[in-house]
Protein backbone atom coordinates (compact mmCIF):
# COMPACT_ATOMS: atom_id res chain seq x y z
CA UNK A 1 0.00 0.00 0.00
CA UNK A 2 1.49 3.34 -1.04
CA UNK A 3 1.48 6.00 1.66
CA UNK A 4 0.53 9.01 -0.48
CA UNK A 5 0.72 11.45 2.42
CA UNK A 6 4.29 10.36 3.26
CA UNK A 7 5.27 10.42 -0.39
CA UNK A 8 4.04 14.03 -0.86
CA UNK A 9 5.40 15.13 2.53
CA UNK A 10 8.92 13.91 1.67
CA UNK A 11 8.94 15.80 -1.61
CA UNK A 12 7.32 19.13 -0.73
CA UNK A 13 8.03 19.38 3.00
CA UNK A 14 4.35 19.24 3.97
CA UNK A 15 5.24 18.27 7.54
CA UNK A 16 6.97 21.59 8.15
CA UNK A 17 3.94 23.53 6.87
CA UNK A 18 1.50 21.54 9.05
CA UNK A 19 3.76 21.93 12.07
CA UNK A 20 3.95 25.71 11.48
CA UNK A 21 0.15 25.95 11.10
CA UNK A 22 -0.35 24.05 14.38
CA UNK A 23 2.01 26.41 16.23
CA UNK A 24 0.17 29.46 14.93
CA UNK A 25 -2.23 30.71 17.63
CA UNK A 26 -5.35 32.83 17.19
CA UNK A 27 -6.38 35.05 20.14
CA UNK A 28 -9.91 34.32 21.34
CA UNK A 29 -11.92 37.28 22.68
CA UNK A 30 -15.23 39.08 22.11
CA UNK A 31 -14.02 40.64 18.83
CA UNK A 32 -12.59 37.40 17.35
CA UNK A 33 -15.52 37.11 14.92
CA UNK A 34 -13.94 39.83 12.74
CA UNK A 35 -10.95 37.56 12.08
CA UNK A 36 -13.12 35.47 9.75
CA UNK A 37 -13.51 38.30 7.20
CA UNK A 38 -10.05 37.70 5.71
CA UNK A 39 -10.81 34.01 5.06
CA UNK A 40 -14.15 34.91 3.47
CA UNK A 41 -12.48 37.43 1.17
CA UNK A 42 -9.92 34.84 0.14
CA UNK A 43 -12.67 32.32 -0.66
CA UNK A 44 -14.62 34.83 -2.76
CA UNK A 45 -11.43 35.69 -4.65
CA UNK A 46 -10.95 31.97 -5.37
CA UNK A 47 -14.51 31.83 -6.76
CA UNK A 48 -13.60 34.75 -9.07
CA UNK A 49 -10.43 32.96 -10.15
CA UNK A 50 -12.48 29.91 -11.16
CA UNK A 51 -15.50 31.62 -12.79
CA UNK A 52 -13.52 34.44 -14.49
CA UNK A 53 -11.46 32.22 -16.84
CA UNK A 54 -14.62 30.20 -17.67
CA UNK A 55 -16.27 33.42 -18.88
CA UNK A 56 -13.11 34.29 -20.82
CA UNK A 57 -13.67 31.25 -23.05
CA UNK A 58 -16.74 32.98 -24.52
CA UNK A 59 -16.33 36.72 -23.94
CA UNK A 60 -15.14 38.82 -26.90
CA UNK A 61 -13.58 42.15 -25.86
CA UNK A 62 -14.53 44.44 -28.73
CA UNK A 63 -17.16 47.15 -29.09
CA UNK A 64 -18.90 45.18 -31.87
CA UNK A 65 -19.06 41.77 -30.23
CA UNK A 66 -18.85 42.22 -26.42
CA UNK A 67 -22.61 42.68 -25.97
CA UNK A 68 -23.45 39.77 -28.25
CA UNK A 69 -20.96 37.48 -26.52
CA UNK A 70 -22.53 38.22 -23.11
CA UNK A 71 -25.96 37.45 -24.60
CA UNK A 72 -24.52 34.17 -25.85
CA UNK A 73 -23.09 33.37 -22.41
CA UNK A 74 -26.48 34.03 -20.80
CA UNK A 75 -28.63 32.24 -23.38
CA UNK A 76 -26.78 29.57 -25.35
CA UNK A 77 -23.62 28.62 -23.43
CA UNK A 78 -24.44 25.68 -21.14
CA UNK A 79 -24.72 27.04 -17.59
CA UNK A 80 -23.21 30.29 -18.76
CA UNK A 81 -25.99 32.14 -16.87
CA UNK A 82 -24.92 30.36 -13.66
CA UNK A 83 -21.20 31.03 -14.06
CA UNK A 84 -21.74 34.71 -14.98
CA UNK A 85 -24.25 35.26 -12.18
CA UNK A 86 -22.01 33.57 -9.59
CA UNK A 87 -19.10 35.74 -10.83
CA UNK A 88 -21.30 38.85 -10.54
CA UNK A 89 -22.56 38.04 -7.02
CA UNK A 90 -19.13 36.92 -5.78
CA UNK A 91 -17.70 40.29 -6.84
CA UNK A 92 -20.51 42.14 -5.03
CA UNK A 93 -20.13 40.04 -1.88
CA UNK A 94 -16.35 40.48 -2.09
CA UNK A 95 -16.81 44.26 -1.99
CA UNK A 96 -19.29 44.01 0.92
CA UNK A 97 -16.88 41.81 2.93
CA UNK A 98 -13.95 44.11 1.98
CA UNK A 99 -15.86 47.09 3.43
CA UNK A 100 -16.64 45.12 6.63
CA UNK A 101 -12.98 44.00 6.89
CA UNK A 102 -11.78 47.58 6.35
CA UNK A 103 -14.07 49.17 8.97
CA UNK A 104 -13.51 46.38 11.53
CA UNK A 105 -9.70 46.59 11.29
CA UNK A 106 -9.85 50.39 11.44
CA UNK A 107 -12.08 50.41 14.54
CA UNK A 108 -9.96 47.72 16.25
CA UNK A 109 -6.85 49.85 15.44
CA UNK A 110 -5.26 46.80 13.86
CA UNK A 111 -2.82 49.18 12.12
CA UNK A 112 -0.84 49.74 15.34
CA UNK A 113 2.89 49.05 15.41
CA UNK A 114 4.28 46.73 13.97
CA UNK A 115 1.38 46.26 11.49
CA UNK A 116 1.67 49.51 9.51
CA UNK A 117 2.76 47.76 6.30
CA UNK A 118 0.01 45.13 6.73
CA UNK A 119 -2.51 48.02 6.86
CA UNK A 120 -1.01 49.70 3.76
CA UNK A 121 -1.14 46.45 1.78
CA UNK A 122 -4.75 45.99 2.97
CA UNK A 123 -5.67 49.46 1.72
CA UNK A 124 -4.03 48.71 -1.64
CA UNK A 125 -6.05 45.47 -1.84
CA UNK A 126 -9.25 47.36 -1.03
CA UNK A 127 -8.65 49.84 -3.85
CA UNK A 128 -7.82 47.02 -6.30
CA UNK A 129 -11.03 45.15 -5.33
CA UNK A 130 -13.12 48.30 -5.94
CA UNK A 131 -11.53 48.84 -9.36
CA UNK A 132 -11.97 45.18 -10.25
CA UNK A 133 -15.67 45.67 -9.52
CA UNK A 134 -15.85 48.83 -11.62
CA UNK A 135 -13.91 47.46 -14.61
CA UNK A 136 -16.01 44.25 -14.58
CA UNK A 137 -19.20 46.34 -14.60
CA UNK A 138 -18.18 47.96 -17.89
CA UNK A 139 -17.27 44.79 -19.84
CA UNK A 140 -20.81 43.85 -21.10
CA UNK A 141 -20.60 47.14 -23.05
CA UNK A 142 -24.34 47.73 -22.69
CA UNK A 143 -26.09 51.03 -22.05
CA UNK A 144 -25.27 50.94 -18.32
CA UNK A 145 -21.58 50.22 -19.05
CA UNK A 146 -21.53 53.03 -21.62
CA UNK A 147 -22.66 55.67 -19.12
CA UNK A 148 -20.43 54.18 -16.39
CA UNK A 149 -17.43 54.44 -18.72
CA UNK A 150 -18.23 58.02 -19.70
CA UNK A 151 -18.90 59.27 -16.17
CA UNK A 152 -16.14 57.16 -14.58
CA UNK A 153 -13.42 58.30 -16.95
CA UNK A 154 -14.67 61.91 -16.75
CA UNK A 155 -13.98 61.97 -13.00
CA UNK A 156 -10.18 61.57 -13.13
CA UNK A 157 -10.31 64.08 -15.98
CA UNK A 158 -11.39 66.72 -13.45
CA UNK A 159 -8.19 66.31 -11.39
CA UNK A 160 -5.90 69.33 -11.85
CA UNK A 161 -2.63 68.97 -13.85
CA UNK A 162 -2.70 65.19 -14.55
CA UNK A 163 -6.47 64.90 -15.20
CA UNK A 164 -6.45 65.21 -18.99
CA UNK A 165 -3.57 62.74 -19.32
CA UNK A 166 -5.40 60.21 -17.07
CA UNK A 167 -8.63 60.64 -19.02
CA UNK A 168 -6.94 59.92 -22.36
CA UNK A 169 -4.93 57.07 -20.88
CA UNK A 170 -8.09 55.37 -19.56
CA UNK A 171 -10.15 56.00 -22.70
CA UNK A 172 -7.39 55.23 -25.16
CA UNK A 173 -8.36 58.44 -26.96
CA UNK A 174 -10.54 61.50 -26.46
CA UNK A 175 -13.83 59.54 -26.42
CA UNK A 176 -15.11 56.23 -25.05
CA UNK A 177 -15.01 53.45 -27.64
CA UNK A 178 -13.35 50.22 -28.67
CA UNK A 179 -9.95 51.22 -27.22
CA UNK A 180 -11.58 52.02 -23.87
CA UNK A 181 -13.18 48.58 -23.67
CA UNK A 182 -9.85 46.94 -24.54
CA UNK A 183 -8.08 48.88 -21.80
CA UNK A 184 -10.71 48.04 -19.21
CA UNK A 185 -10.60 44.40 -20.29
CA UNK A 186 -6.79 44.33 -19.89
CA UNK A 187 -7.15 45.94 -16.46
CA UNK A 188 -9.89 43.54 -15.36
CA UNK A 189 -8.36 40.23 -16.45
CA UNK A 190 -4.64 40.99 -16.37
CA UNK A 191 -3.23 43.95 -14.51
CA UNK A 192 -5.61 44.18 -11.53
CA UNK A 193 -5.78 40.42 -10.70
CA UNK A 194 -1.98 40.20 -10.99
CA UNK A 195 -1.56 43.22 -8.69
CA UNK A 196 -4.10 41.70 -6.29
CA UNK A 197 -2.23 38.38 -6.15
CA UNK A 198 1.15 40.03 -5.50
CA UNK A 199 -0.16 42.40 -2.79
CA UNK A 200 -2.30 39.63 -1.29
CA UNK A 201 0.79 37.41 -1.01
CA UNK A 202 2.65 40.15 0.90
CA UNK A 203 -0.45 40.88 3.05
CA UNK A 204 -0.90 37.21 4.05
CA UNK A 205 2.81 36.83 4.74
CA UNK A 206 2.73 39.85 7.04
CA UNK A 207 -0.41 38.58 8.81
CA UNK A 208 1.40 35.28 9.46
CA UNK A 209 4.53 37.09 10.58
CA UNK A 210 2.87 39.45 13.07
CA UNK A 211 -0.15 37.32 14.00
CA UNK A 212 -3.67 38.61 14.59
CA UNK A 213 -3.96 42.07 16.11
CA UNK A 214 -5.67 42.25 19.51
CA UNK A 215 -7.75 45.37 20.38
CA UNK A 216 -6.28 47.63 23.08
CA UNK A 217 -9.30 47.13 25.37
CA UNK A 218 -8.77 43.33 25.35
CA UNK A 219 -5.05 43.77 26.06
CA UNK A 220 -5.83 46.05 29.01
CA UNK A 221 -8.39 43.63 30.45
CA UNK A 222 -5.87 40.83 30.22
CA UNK A 223 -3.21 42.95 31.93
CA UNK A 224 -5.56 43.99 34.75
CA UNK A 225 -6.58 40.37 35.38
CA UNK A 226 -2.93 39.31 35.04
CA UNK A 227 -4.04 36.49 32.78
CA UNK A 228 -2.80 35.77 29.26
CA UNK A 229 -5.26 36.28 26.39
CA UNK A 230 -6.81 32.88 25.59
CA UNK A 231 -5.75 31.49 22.23
CA UNK A 232 -6.55 28.54 20.01
CA UNK A 233 -4.42 27.02 17.24
CA UNK A 234 -5.17 28.42 13.80
CA UNK A 235 -5.21 24.87 12.49
CA UNK A 236 -7.68 23.31 13.02
CA UNK A 237 -9.84 25.79 15.02
CA UNK A 238 -10.01 28.76 12.60
CA UNK A 239 -9.99 26.43 9.60
CA UNK A 240 -13.19 24.63 10.76
CA UNK A 241 -15.00 27.93 11.10
CA UNK A 242 -13.62 29.10 7.74
CA UNK A 243 -14.99 25.94 6.10
CA UNK A 244 -18.45 26.61 7.58
CA UNK A 245 -18.36 30.26 6.43
CA UNK A 246 -17.23 29.28 2.92
CA UNK A 247 -19.98 26.65 2.60
CA UNK A 248 -22.65 29.19 3.60
CA UNK A 249 -21.18 31.77 1.20
CA UNK A 250 -21.14 29.21 -1.60
CA UNK A 251 -24.81 28.37 -0.98
CA UNK A 252 -25.65 32.09 -0.93
CA UNK A 253 -23.85 32.69 -4.23
CA UNK A 254 -25.72 29.90 -6.03
CA UNK A 255 -29.06 31.00 -4.48
CA UNK A 256 -28.55 34.61 -5.56
CA UNK A 257 -27.50 33.44 -9.03
CA UNK A 258 -30.70 31.37 -9.39
CA UNK A 259 -33.15 33.97 -8.09
CA UNK A 260 -31.41 37.13 -9.30
CA UNK A 261 -29.31 36.24 -12.34
CA UNK A 262 -26.96 38.89 -13.65
CA UNK A 263 -28.79 41.15 -16.11
CA UNK A 264 -27.88 42.85 -19.37
CA UNK A 265 -29.18 46.31 -20.27
CA UNK A 266 -30.13 47.55 -23.74
CA UNK A 267 -27.42 47.74 -26.42
CA UNK A 268 -25.56 51.05 -26.71
CA UNK A 269 -27.26 53.81 -28.67
CA UNK A 270 -24.38 56.20 -29.41
CA UNK A 271 -26.76 59.04 -30.26
CA UNK A 272 -28.82 58.75 -27.08
CA UNK A 273 -28.02 61.39 -24.44
CA UNK A 274 -27.28 60.28 -20.87
CA UNK A 275 -30.62 59.87 -19.05
CA UNK A 276 -31.41 62.00 -15.98
CA UNK A 277 -30.10 60.57 -12.70
CA UNK A 278 -27.77 57.92 -14.17
CA UNK A 279 -26.10 56.25 -11.17
CA UNK A 280 -22.90 54.26 -10.63
CA UNK A 281 -22.77 50.75 -9.13
CA UNK A 282 -23.75 50.57 -5.43
CA UNK A 283 -20.17 50.66 -4.08
CA UNK A 284 -19.52 54.09 -5.62
CA UNK A 285 -22.95 55.52 -4.72
CA UNK A 286 -21.53 57.30 -1.65
CA UNK A 287 -18.98 59.13 -3.84
CA UNK A 288 -21.73 59.96 -6.35
CA UNK A 289 -23.99 61.34 -3.60
CA UNK A 290 -21.25 63.51 -2.03
CA UNK A 291 -20.32 64.95 -5.46
CA UNK A 292 -24.02 65.57 -6.17
CA UNK A 293 -24.28 67.68 -3.00
CA UNK A 294 -21.28 69.81 -3.95
CA UNK A 295 -22.21 73.35 -5.11
CA UNK A 296 -21.23 74.31 -8.68
CA UNK A 297 -18.40 76.52 -7.41
CA UNK A 298 -16.49 76.49 -4.11
CA UNK A 299 -14.23 79.52 -3.55
CA UNK A 300 -14.05 80.07 -7.30
CA UNK A 301 -13.09 76.46 -8.01
CA UNK A 302 -15.30 73.88 -9.73
CA UNK A 303 -17.37 72.02 -7.12
CA UNK A 304 -16.67 68.60 -8.68
CA UNK A 305 -12.89 69.23 -8.62
CA UNK A 306 -13.06 70.30 -4.96
CA UNK A 307 -15.14 67.19 -4.15
CA UNK A 308 -12.74 64.78 -5.88
CA UNK A 309 -9.66 66.41 -4.34
CA UNK A 310 -11.37 66.43 -0.90
CA UNK A 311 -12.31 62.74 -1.11
CA UNK A 312 -8.76 61.89 -2.25
CA UNK A 313 -7.35 63.76 0.77
CA UNK A 314 -9.70 61.84 3.11
CA UNK A 315 -8.70 58.52 1.47
CA UNK A 316 -5.02 59.46 1.87
CA UNK A 317 -5.61 60.35 5.54
CA UNK A 318 -7.27 56.96 6.17
CA UNK A 319 -4.47 55.12 4.34
CA UNK A 320 -1.92 56.90 6.51
CA UNK A 321 -3.86 56.24 9.76
CA UNK A 322 -0.98 54.24 11.33
CA UNK A 323 1.30 57.29 10.96
CA UNK A 324 -1.15 60.01 12.05
CA UNK A 325 -2.79 58.18 14.96
CA UNK A 326 -0.03 59.08 17.44
CA UNK A 327 -1.81 57.61 20.45
CA UNK A 328 -2.20 54.18 18.86
CA UNK A 329 1.45 54.30 17.84
CA UNK A 330 2.34 54.82 21.52
CA UNK A 331 0.09 51.85 22.31
CA UNK A 332 -2.51 54.08 24.00
CA UNK A 333 -6.26 54.25 23.43
CA UNK A 334 -7.23 56.73 20.69
CA UNK A 335 -10.94 57.61 21.02
CA UNK A 336 -10.62 60.33 18.35
CA UNK A 337 -9.89 57.73 15.67
CA UNK A 338 -12.76 55.56 16.93
CA UNK A 339 -15.07 58.57 16.39
CA UNK A 340 -13.53 59.15 12.92
CA UNK A 341 -14.12 55.48 12.07
CA UNK A 342 -17.75 55.47 13.24
CA UNK A 343 -18.45 58.81 11.51
CA UNK A 344 -16.94 57.49 8.25
CA UNK A 345 -19.05 54.34 8.49
CA UNK A 346 -22.22 56.39 9.04
CA UNK A 347 -21.38 58.76 6.15
CA UNK A 348 -20.72 55.78 3.89
CA UNK A 349 -23.99 54.02 4.82
CA UNK A 350 -26.18 57.15 4.73
CA UNK A 351 -24.77 58.45 1.43
CA UNK A 352 -25.14 54.98 -0.14
CA UNK A 353 -28.79 54.71 0.97
CA UNK A 354 -29.63 58.31 -0.06
CA UNK A 355 -27.82 57.82 -3.39
CA UNK A 356 -29.81 54.64 -3.98
CA UNK A 357 -33.22 56.06 -3.05
CA UNK A 358 -33.02 59.55 -4.60
CA UNK B 1 -8.62 11.25 11.88
CA UNK B 2 -11.43 9.33 10.20
CA UNK B 3 -13.83 12.18 10.93
CA UNK B 4 -11.35 14.72 9.54
CA UNK B 5 -11.10 12.75 6.33
CA UNK B 6 -14.86 12.42 6.12
CA UNK B 7 -15.25 16.19 6.50
CA UNK B 8 -12.60 16.86 3.86
CA UNK B 9 -14.24 14.44 1.41
CA UNK B 10 -17.71 15.89 2.08
CA UNK B 11 -16.53 19.50 1.73
CA UNK B 12 -14.90 18.73 -1.60
CA UNK B 13 -18.08 16.87 -2.57
CA UNK B 14 -20.24 19.92 -1.83
CA UNK B 15 -18.16 22.20 -4.03
CA UNK B 16 -18.01 19.65 -6.82
CA UNK B 17 -21.73 18.97 -6.50
CA UNK B 18 -22.41 22.69 -6.72
CA UNK B 19 -20.68 22.66 -10.08
CA UNK B 20 -22.26 19.49 -11.49
CA UNK B 21 -25.65 19.50 -9.75
CA UNK B 22 -27.39 21.66 -12.31
CA UNK B 23 -26.51 19.51 -15.33
CA UNK B 24 -27.53 16.36 -13.40
CA UNK B 25 -30.91 17.50 -12.08
CA UNK B 26 -32.08 18.58 -15.48
CA UNK B 27 -32.31 14.93 -16.48
CA UNK B 28 -32.23 15.66 -20.21
CA UNK B 29 -29.54 16.59 -22.72
CA UNK B 30 -29.17 20.32 -22.40
CA UNK B 31 -25.81 20.81 -24.05
CA UNK B 32 -26.06 24.14 -25.89
CA UNK B 33 -29.83 24.28 -25.29
CA UNK B 34 -29.85 26.22 -22.03
CA UNK B 35 -32.97 28.40 -21.97
CA UNK B 36 -32.58 32.10 -21.32
CA UNK B 37 -32.06 33.14 -17.72
CA UNK B 38 -35.20 34.34 -15.97
CA UNK B 39 -35.74 37.99 -16.75
CA UNK B 40 -38.41 40.25 -15.29
CA UNK B 41 -40.06 42.55 -17.79
CA UNK B 42 -41.70 45.71 -16.55
CA UNK B 43 -45.39 45.82 -17.54
CA UNK B 44 -44.81 49.28 -19.07
CA UNK B 45 -42.05 47.79 -21.22
CA UNK B 46 -44.48 45.21 -22.63
CA UNK B 47 -47.17 47.87 -23.15
CA UNK B 48 -44.68 50.08 -25.00
CA UNK B 49 -43.66 47.20 -27.24
CA UNK B 50 -47.30 46.35 -27.93
CA UNK B 51 -48.03 49.98 -28.81
CA UNK B 52 -45.08 50.02 -31.20
CA UNK B 53 -46.20 46.72 -32.71
CA UNK B 54 -42.94 45.02 -31.63
CA UNK B 55 -44.35 42.77 -28.89
CA UNK B 56 -42.81 39.29 -29.02
CA UNK B 57 -45.33 36.45 -28.83
CA UNK B 58 -44.50 33.97 -26.09
CA UNK B 59 -45.74 30.49 -26.93
CA UNK B 60 -47.29 28.04 -24.46
CA UNK B 61 -44.32 25.71 -25.08
CA UNK B 62 -41.87 28.42 -24.05
CA UNK B 63 -43.88 29.08 -20.88
CA UNK B 64 -43.89 25.35 -20.07
CA UNK B 65 -40.14 25.10 -20.74
CA UNK B 66 -39.47 28.10 -18.48
CA UNK B 67 -41.58 26.51 -15.70
CA UNK B 68 -39.63 23.23 -15.97
CA UNK B 69 -36.31 25.07 -15.88
CA UNK B 70 -37.35 27.03 -12.82
CA UNK B 71 -38.46 23.92 -10.92
CA UNK B 72 -35.24 22.08 -11.92
CA UNK B 73 -33.16 24.94 -10.64
CA UNK B 74 -35.08 25.12 -7.36
CA UNK B 75 -34.73 21.33 -6.82
CA UNK B 76 -31.01 21.69 -7.50
CA UNK B 77 -30.79 24.50 -5.02
CA UNK B 78 -32.62 22.53 -2.32
CA UNK B 79 -30.24 19.59 -2.93
CA UNK B 80 -27.20 21.83 -2.63
CA UNK B 81 -28.40 23.42 0.63
CA UNK B 82 -29.22 19.96 2.05
CA UNK B 83 -25.68 18.79 1.31
CA UNK B 84 -24.22 21.98 2.80
CA UNK B 85 -26.31 21.43 5.96
CA UNK B 86 -25.01 17.86 6.31
CA UNK B 87 -21.37 18.96 6.00
CA UNK B 88 -21.86 21.83 8.46
CA UNK B 89 -23.53 19.40 10.91
CA UNK B 90 -20.47 17.11 10.77
CA UNK B 91 -17.98 20.00 10.99
CA UNK B 92 -19.86 21.20 14.09
CA UNK B 93 -18.93 17.89 15.81
CA UNK B 94 -15.29 18.70 15.21
CA UNK B 95 -15.76 22.27 16.45
CA UNK B 96 -17.43 20.92 19.63
CA UNK B 97 -14.47 18.57 20.19
CA UNK B 98 -12.19 21.54 19.78
CA UNK B 99 -14.27 23.58 22.26
CA UNK B 100 -14.04 20.70 24.79
CA UNK B 101 -10.24 20.68 24.48
CA UNK B 102 -10.27 24.45 24.88
CA UNK B 103 -12.38 24.30 28.07
CA UNK B 104 -10.11 21.67 29.61
CA UNK B 105 -7.24 24.12 29.21
CA UNK B 106 -5.47 22.24 26.43
CA UNK B 107 -5.01 25.45 24.43
CA UNK B 108 -4.69 27.81 27.38
CA UNK B 109 -1.24 29.24 26.83
CA UNK B 110 0.33 32.56 25.86
CA UNK B 111 0.02 33.84 22.31
CA UNK B 112 3.27 33.16 20.50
Amino acid sequence: MIDVKKMISERVGLGAVVSLARKKMVPMHRHSVWYYMGGMLLFLFMVQLVTGPLLLFFYKPSAESAYQSIQEIMVTVPYGWLIRSVHHWASNLMIVVAFVHFFSTFLMKAYRRPREVTWLTGMALFVVVLFLGYTGYTLPFDERAWFALNVGTDMPGAIPVVGQYMLEFLRGGPTVGDHTLNRFFALHVGILPLALMVVLGVHLLLVQLHGMSVPKSVEEESESKKEPIPAKPMFPHLVWHDIINCLILFGMLVTLAVFMPSTLEAPIDYLKPAPEGVKPDWFFLWVYQILKWMPTYVLGLEGEVVGIVGLSVVAGFVALAPFVDWKSQRNQRSPLFTVIGIASLLVFLLCTVIGFVY
Amino acid sequence: MTRNRLIMVLTVAVFLTGIVLFPVVNGKPVWCQEPAAVMTLESTEIEDEEAAGDAVTITAEQVEEARETTSDRIYGLVGLWALIAVVIYIVRFQVKDDERLYRTGYYNRDIE
